[in-house]
């Protein structure tokens, strides 16, 4: 963490992913990264964000460079959190592969959640609601996912992003038929020789000429 | 039905409450037992069903009328 001293005013900054929470990094995509328009973002905002503060802005290049030098790892070290975990594990607790065994509400809790937002604003829910009966043991409990969630969001990100990415990336994949690139191919490679077959039997062209007259 | 009011109406919650309907369940042993995969597999069985009595019908109604002109 980094310390900062701005207007006789101390603030405690992170210095890296690993020192963000997930309740921060759900705040920054939704109140900062929400704008499409990089130039519009307000990197003071950024800073208030990441600090749990309330920072306003300020025209002072002094205090600008200060603000920039403490936020610029966000720009420069891009958060890795969609690749595969490596450890299949969260909380002590194996994480669900076979999500058909998921109960019904649990599936519908996490449409619900995921319809219409970000995925990475609701991180921290979806990730419960995903790991709350391996983590308890036992039947899915919806009271005990909001208890979940709210240690989860004071969990730092890097924990909780690859295995929250993971899990809901193959929720929303179940159910749906994978084809091999192989079978694509011969699936289009039959309908073309079966078209071409049956216009060759009609044809009295040159190219595909038959004996008959 | 402590559990499945946290549902939105008309959006999911048909799913849970054909199913414990089919089986006399309560719809809240329904949300926190039932697998994700035997509901929907059910669901899927039941619309073909529903989807084949349906042409079956509509053939015997075009059936009928033309044995009756």
């Amino acid at each position: 963490m980094l310390t900062l001293s701005i207007n006789g005013k101390k603030y405690t900054c992170p210095a890296h992913w690993g020192e963000v929470t997930t309740e921060t990094y759900q705040r920054i995509f939704k109140e900062w990264a929400a704008e499409p328009d990089l130039l519009k973002r307000d990197y003071f905002q950024l800073f208030s964000i990441l600090t749990g503060t309330n920072f306003k802005k300020s025209d002072n290049p002094k205090v600008e460079q200060t603000i920039w030098s403490a936020i610029k790892w966000t720009m420069e070290d891009e958060p890795m959190f969609h690749v595969e975990p490596k450890v299949m594990e969260f909380k002590g607790a194996r994480v669900p592969v076979d999500l058909g065994k998921m109960s019904i509400g649990q599936m519908i809790m996490i449409k619900q959640a995921i319809t219409g937002v970000a995925l990475e604003t609701v991180l921290a829910k979806v990730t419960a609601i995903i790991m709350q009966p391996a983590i308890d043991g036992g039947d899915f409990s919806p009271d005990r996912v909001e208890e979940l969630e709210k240690e989860i969001l004071s969990m730092p990100i890097t924990v909780v992003g690859p295995i929250g990415f993971f899990s809901v990336r193959r929720a929303l994949e179940y159910g749906k038929k994978r084809r091999s690139v192989l079978d694509l191919i011969r699936n289009s490679l039959g309908r073309k020789l079966g078209a071409m077959s049956r216009l060759w039997l009609k044809s009295k062209g040159f190219a595909l000429m038959t004996t008959s007259p | 039905m402590a559990e499945v009011q946290r549902l939105r109406p008309y959006d999911d919650l048909s799913l849970i409450g054909k199913y414990a309907e089919r089986f006399g369940l309560d719809p809240d042993y329904v949300f926190v037992k039932t697998r994700f995969d035997t509901l929907m597999a059910f669901m899927a069985m039941w619309k073909e069903e529903e989807e084949y009595k349906e042409r079956y019908e509509a053939l015997y109604i075009e059936i009928m009328k033309d044995s009756k002109e």
